[in-house]
């Protein structure tokens, strides 16, 4: 080998082209299916969040299928508990918030024209950036746009909720065999490495979702706390939006911090109440990084910060919000698999 | 008509039929009762090897061991030799030893973290192996642990057979 001075560059080389290889095919391969793949991996999500159960009643004697079933009824119930609780409280904020918005962005605006008239004389170039009518054309295109996806969404969560169940399902109660069927096409060469990987990746991806799940259910509940605290109009929405965000590393919980700002914003005789929500937010995500990730990750390998951003960024353009989500996880499989490869065949 | 059905049919069944018999014969699986066989039997995973073909390479990751239904393996280990005279470093293969139907091996592999192998397994006619890894034994011992704990039990016996036989031979 010419190309290297010593072994060490020359493992270097091999482990960084295999990753970006490997990398590439999966990019390629998840913007050729994107509409497909929403499902899919939706339905991922909700099987390593149910496995622990299925296992847990099949050591008590009940077979899979059966345990399926059960816990199926068992959240159909809670979902209808939850519709007949939460849902009229959810869709009247929700209401609200669409009748205030109009008028949060208004008051917004006109704070931003008088900004502007007050510093005009003083700085004549920020006439030059227009800005009011930049931010004014900016909300006409969003409300229009989301007026005109309305209809898109809705029959798009509606095919998400008959196909998410029923892939789950097959997952939950199929699972060993859907690993057999993986593992027989591999040739006998690979078959003991494959094996591994399929069990390290699986293992990893399971211990990554179901952390990052309950990391975001907790910040959730406890963004929801501090704001009926301080009494915060549509506390329930905003901590949904905050737990939902939260799953977006780095980037998720600052959007979520947006719309609750505007609101006390809006809302507040004072600045404090803005004060003591970005409060919330700021106790919120301290408690997340300081005590939930390192309790809940801890065995995970650690990917560096902006690493984790380019990620984001990548997921973002090929696959939206749901590729944000999935980029580090997915990040984290094709390095197992990477360096499975590289240890099982390509050293020695 | 009746050779169209052993084709498509029969065929399988038997080999179902010797797996089956080959997981009860097996000492691991020896305190099994027919259902938990069943249970074991759609866990393992079972592989075809051409004569001369490699089960697993000397110094690679192991994960599990491999139960012989049918055909014949032979263990054996590469040494490095080295030429004095000439200066010159060859590689030798000794076999340790040839086994045969109802036989396992790489059982080490199942309970050892990082384990890697000690010796090549190689098929020297074309053979039937079940696989049994670690993987499979933690998925058992984690949704069915009456089961895990009988194979765990066997497989202490088996490990302490192997050291009283290393003494032994000391």
């Amino acid at each position: 080998m010419l190309f290297f001075k010593n072994h060490i560059q020359r493992e270097t080389f091999y482990r960084m082209s295999l990753l970006i290889f490997i990398g590439l095919f999966f990019l390629i391969f998840i913007s050729l299916i994107p509409s497909f793949l929403t499902p899919i991996l939706l339905s991922i999500i909700s099987t390593y969040l149910l496995l622990p159960l299925v296992n847990f009643l099949e050591r008590n004697k009940i077979p899979r299928s059966l345990g399926v079933l059960m816990i199926y009824l068992l959240i159909f119930y809670l979902l209808f508990y939850a519709l007949q609780n939460f849902y009229f409280k959810f869709v009247n904020q929700f209401e609200g918030l669409q009748k205030d918005i109009p008028n949060i962005v208004q008051i917004q605006l006109n704070n931003l024209q008088n900004f502007e008239n007050k510093y005009f004389n003083d700085y004549p170039f920020i006439k030059n950036f227009e800005l009011v009518s930049r931010v004014k054309e900016f909300f006409i295109k969003f409300s229009d746009k989301a007026i005109l996806n309305t209809p898109k969404w809705i029959s798009n969560i509606f095919t998400l909720f008959i196909f998410i169940p029923f892939f789950t399902f097959f997952f939950l109660k199929d699972s060993r065999a859907i690993k057999k069927w993986i593992l027989n096409l591999l040739p006998n060469k690979y078959f003991e490495s494959g094996l591994q990987v399929i069990y390290d990746v699986n293992k990893n991806m399971s211990n990554y979702i179901q952390g990052r799940l309950w990391e975001a259910f907790i910040v959730g509940v406890l963004t929801y706390l501090g704001f009926l605290i301080i009494d915060l109009k549509y506390a329930l929405l905003l901590a949904i939006i905050a737990a939902v965000l939260n799953l977006v590393p780095y980037i998720g919980p600052i959007v979520a911090a947006i719309p609750a700002l505007l609101i006390s914003f809006y809302y507040s005789d004072s600045v404090w109440l803005v004060f003591f929500t970005l409060l919330i937010y700021l106790i919120a995500q301290l408690f997340d990084s300081v005590i939930l990730i390192p309790l809940i990750f801890s065995k995970i390998v650690n990917i560096h910060p902006a690493m984790v951003i380019v990620l984001v960024i990548i997921g973002g353009h090929v696959l939206g919000v749901l590729g944000m989500i999935f980029a580090v996880p997915l990040y984290s499989v094709i390095k197992a698999i990477s360096d499975a490869v590289f240890v099982r065949i390509v050293a020695k | 008509m009746k050779e169209l059905y052993t084709n498509f049919f029969s065929k399988k069944e038997t080999e179902q039929g010797l797996i089956k018999e080959a997981l009860k014969n097996n000492i691991l699986f020896k305190d099994l009762n027919s259902r938990q066989i069943n249970i074991i039997e759609k866990i393992v995973h079972v592989r075809k090897y051409s004569a001369g073909e490699y089960i697993f390479k000397q110094d690679k990751p192991g994960a599990g061991l491999f139960i012989i239904v049918k055909g014949k393996i032979i263990i054996q280990k590469e040494t490095i030799n080295i030429d004095d005279l000439n200066e010159k470093e060859s590689l030798e293969n000794s076999i340790i030893t040839t086994l045969n139907e109802n036989d396992f091996f790489g059982e080490i592999a199942l309970v050892e973290s990082n384990s890697y192998r000690s010796a090549s397994a190689k098929a020297i006619l074309s053979s039937l192996l079940i696989g049994f890894f670690k993987p499979d034994l933690l998925d058992i011992m984690n949704t069915h642990p009456v089961i895990g704990m009988k194979i765990l039990y066997r497989m202490s016996q088996v490990l302490s057979k192997r050291l009283i036989e290393t003494n032994l031979g000391k």
